[in-house]
């Protein structure tokens, strides 16, 4: 009896196993790599893929290494970029809010990047000192993330939070459209449909420079975050008998993600709904852990966000389709499942 | 020595005191028992002494150091906490809940080693859950999931167990099977603080009861000498049944009296 | 309140109209209210003619003579605006600010609608007709004269083997045929590619496409280099460099955003481009 008991002892069940969730992130990565080969040898006009990459990687300026480099090339590391963060975040702020539908795009903090990218681009800021643009976007970001915090509160419920992400984003649309018509520029006014919906079409390395490294920061403070997440699913004071300084993670969380989304709206314009389908899907098949879901969105969010770029160069006639367009498609309509799901729930 | 102890603390809520010079000391091997009426400050008390909520005034110690000068980490290793309301918010498994207990024993990037796991089997087995140790949280039943709490306030392996109500809504099998898991963890060399509601298993099973009223300490001492007539009427408004079954003392909360007219002895075995 | 008092001046300015008289008099209070208009008046008119012009006329980005129209004052495409300058004859072109020019004309006043240029002959009709308007037949004539003087001595190269070339605007549009631009191209000896494309007028070209089509020479249409927008950041994309390092050029759009004497430089500076570079080489 007591020997059986001994030698399930040393055998926790699933805890030993280093396993969990590998496979998961084995299949993301390979699912990625894919859509990033796609990515690169799909687009409006027909290119001789292996062709180009040879002539590319041998140093020689055929035109297709040159659209394949130029073009194709920071197109796909964006949408990689782009997506890993807004997934990464959206799995952040779940985790932190306790709430499904904490989202960038949902509570304001993609609109308000949006608007401090709009007022330093087209102001001329971002002429004179380039890197004013994601600084700008980072700004608004923060603003948005540290606005959502007073109006909804740390425990505020899932309606009180849309509310406020309502009011945040109708706010930041405004005054985006305000600066767009004021701008010097007159085809600034014609733009909001970039910076409200986003593309990464005719992106060039320079967006890549810019906007990349403060994309990996920001990623990296939230990837920090896996442990206190775990313990927060406790609640606030388990967590903080558990050791989290909650001060800290607070910061770290808001300070991620305005470094995040600052930088990847400031290049790539608000894409919605990622960091919202993107957690959802992957929680189950991580064991519902907030940890385990941080590295798993942002692998999943670069994969949607490829997908999804790849997909908007197929709109069957007239100019490509925003990426935003494309995302809030397949998003919304997620929205109102979990809409209805918490309804039943928990109002 | 005092493992934890609280000396004259103090809380103001705006004006309203909450707690007033309160002392309380719990030493290794002693489950203390917290009581008194709903609002009296037992909750705040605890919180105190989990470090959540500073005081306004009075000193707290943990094993004889003021609690400013241990260190977070040190002091989550030392001091779990197990408060009234359980919050769940997604249906990770039992274990994992588990072995978030360790969480305060682990470096930033560490993985649970051996002894972790160690740990978090050895509080599965006390809290006697390894029977749905994969299920996920949010299926279990309130007496499964009380336990669950418990083995994950255990894992963390504390030398002081502070738990608010951790028998509330449970059945009278498991309300007895939690608090002897409490009576464990102290004969093991712990503390425990527990506050409760449950009067006959406060005189049951606590070495000690402090009962607060109004946020101050209303009686302390060994549960014959709190659990008196004058201080159950003073406090909770009741008339009690008292008595003695072998060493152990009882009561049972018989009638609410609302004058303050002496009561009449109504304890068929008193003192 | 301002309703009532936009509705007197209304009132009082119909009484007042000068609008029987003027038809065959010379007019000396002239507002125009097309960038077009404004630039042919300029070119035309003495300075003392002129009463007003739009506020594009200023801007050194699309309007030729952005310095001299800065001594006039500006109107906004507004009737009440334009009243306040009591003109005797307003310029407008097709298509542009209808509102207005229906307006003022059923206040009677005398408006002339010139047709939009929609290739390079025109804009010697165009000149005639504003040039008889005004009074100015004679200086009319010379300005046609000296254009076509000027496209003369250009002397493109015989059709066969000509380099092409593409015109890259902001949001990446590009310009087809028929077309203004179209012809000042072949007038300095290019084939202008964006024709093999099919794209008529204006069209979109995506940045790959534009890349694939391989002009000899890419004309990046540059304009707002003060204020910027995604629609002209296109127009720096750093592939634009790459693909064609040593044939790109950028032209300012002040020359050919509307038709005028100053077009015939755009073909100048791309004929003296064409005649300087080994197209042979390039291909």
């Amino acid at each position: 009896m007591t020997g059986v008991a001994k030698t399930d002892r040393l055998q926790p069940i699933a805890l030993a196993s280093r396993t969990q969730g590998s496979w998961l992130f084995i299949g993301l990565t390979l699912f990625i790599l894919l859509f990033f080969a796609l990515s690169l040898s799909l687009g409006r006009v027909p290119l001789a893929f292996f062709e180009a990459l040879g002539a590319l990687l041998e140093g020689e300026d055929t035109l297709g290494a040159i659209v394949l480099y130029e073009i194709r090339l920071p197109r796909a590391l964006l949408a990689l970029m782009v997506g890993a963060t807004l997934g990464l975040t959206g799995a952040a702020l779940q985790g932190y809010l306790r709430n499904p539908l904490a989202e960038p795009g949902i509570i304001g903090v993609s609109a308000s990047a949006a608007l401090g990218s709009v007022l330093v681009f087209y102001y001329g800021l971002a002429a004179v000192f380039p890197l004013a643009l994601p600084l700008g976007g980072m700004a608004g970001a923060f603003v948005a993330v540290l606005l959502m915090h007073l109006l909804a509160g740390r425990q505020g419920s899932a309606l009180g939070l849309i509310l406020a992400g309502v009011a945040v984003n109708s706010l930041a649309a405004a005054l985006t459209a305000l600066a767009l018509n004021l701008a010097p520029n007159p085809f600034a006014a014609t733009e909001i449909i970039f910076w409200l919906l986003g593309s990464l079409a005719d992106r060039s390395f320079t967006h890549v420079a810019l906007a990349a490294p403060l994309m990996a920061l920001g990623g990296l403070v939230m990837l920090t975050l896996g442990r206190a997440l775990d313990a927060l699913s406790l609640g606030e004071e388990t967590a903080e008998s558990l050791g989290v300084d909650l001060g800290a993670l607070r910061l770290r969380l808001i300070l991620g993600t305005a470094l995040g989304v600052g930088a990847a709206v400031s290049v790539a314009g608000a894409i919605g709904f990622v960091g919202l389908i993107v957690p959802h899907l992957l929680r189950p098949l991580v064991g519902h852990r907030p940890s385990l879901l941080l590295p798993a969105s942002a692998l999943g969010g670069a994969a949607l966000t490829l997908v999804s770029d790849i997909a908007v160069r197929f709109a069957p006639f007239g100019p490509e389709l925003r990426l935003g367009v494309f995302t809030a498609l397949i998003g919304a309509p997620f929205f109102f499942y979990l809409v209805i799901r918490l309804r039943r729930e928990t109002w | 020595m005092n493992l934890i102890e609280a000396e004259g603390v103090s809380v103001r809520l705006g004006r309203r005191p909450v707690l007033e010079r309160v002392d309380l000391a719990a030493p290794a091997g002693c489950v203390l028992g917290l009581i008194g009426p709903n609002g009296a400050g037992k909750t705040t008390l605890l919180r105190l002494l989990a470090r959540l909520h500073p005081p306004d005034e009075g000193a707290l110690r943990l094993d004889g150091r003021p609690f400013g000068e241990v260190p977070r980490r040190v002091f989550a290793r030392s001091v779990a906490y197990l408060p009234q309301l359980a919050v769940l918010q997604w249906p990770l498994a039992v274990e994992r809940v588990v072995a978030l207990g360790r969480l305060p024993h682990l470096g930033p990037w560490q993985r649970p080693g051996r002894r972790d796991l160690e740990a978090i089997q050895n509080a599965m087995e006390a809290a006697d859950i390894g029977a749905f140790a994969t299920r996920a949280v949010t299926t279990l039943s309130d007496g499964e999931r009380a336990r669950a709490m418990i083995a994950r306030a255990l894992a963390v392996e504390p030398r002081v167990l502070l738990a608010d109500e951790p028998v509330a809504a449970l059945d009278p099998g498991h309300q007895l099977q939690v608090m002897a898991l409490l009576r464990r963890h102290a004969q093991k060399g712990g503390a425990v603080v527990v506050v409760l509601h449950e009067l006959t298993l406060a005189a049951r099973f606590c070495d000690r009861l402090v009962m607060l009223h109004e946020g101050r300490v209303l009686a302390e001492g060994a549960p014959q000498e709190v659990l008196r007539e004058e201080t159950l009427e003073e406090a909770f408004h009741i008339r009690a049944h008292r008595g003695r079954f072998g060493d152990e003392t009882f009561v049972i909360p018989w009638e609410r009296v609302t004058t303050n007219a002496a009561a009449p002895d109504i304890n068929g075995a008193g003192k | 309140m301002r309703i009532f008092a936009a509705l007197l001046l209304m009132v009082a300015t119909i009484a007042t109209a000068p609008a029987l008289a003027a038809e065959e008099a010379r007019p000396e209070r002239i507002v125009s209210l097309n960038l077009c208009t404004d630039q042919l008046l300029i070119a035309l008119a003495e300075p003392g003619r002129i009463a007003a012009l739009s506020h594009l006329s200023r801007d050194p980005d699309i309007s030729y003579y952005a310095e001299a129209a800065r001594a006039f004052p500006s109107v906004p495409p507004d009737a009440h605006a334009v009243m306040r300058h009591e003109p005797d004859l307003v310029l407008a072109m097709q298509h542009s600010a209808r509102n207005t020019v229906a307006l003022l004309e059923r206040l009677g006043y005398r408006v002339l609608d010139l047709p939009v240029a929609e290739r390079l002959a025109d804009v010697g009709a165009q000149i005639r007709a504003l040039a008889r308007a005004l009074g100015e037949v004679a200086r009319g004539e010379a300005l046609i004269a000296e254009m076509e003087a000027a496209l003369a001595a250009l002397d493109p190269q015989p059709s066969t083997n000509q380099p092409t070339a593409i015109v890259y605007q902001a949001n990446g549009f590009t310009i087809g045929a028929p077309s203004l631009v179209d012809d000042l191209l072949a007038a300095a000896g290019f084939h202008n590619l964006a024709r093999d494309l099919r794209l008529t007028r204006q069209g979109r070209l995506p940045l790959e496409a534009l890349i694939y089509a391989d002009p000899d020479l890419l004309i990046i249409e540059e304009a707002r280099v003060g204020s910027p927008s995604l629609a002209d950041q296109l127009l720096r994309h750093p592939v634009l460099e790459r693909a064609r390092p040593r044939s790109t050029v950028r032209v300012s759009a002040d020359l050919w955003t509307c038709g005028g004497p100053f077009s015939v430089e755009a073909s100048r500076r791309l004929a003296a481009l064409r005649a300087l570079a080994p197209w042979e080489d390039a291909r």
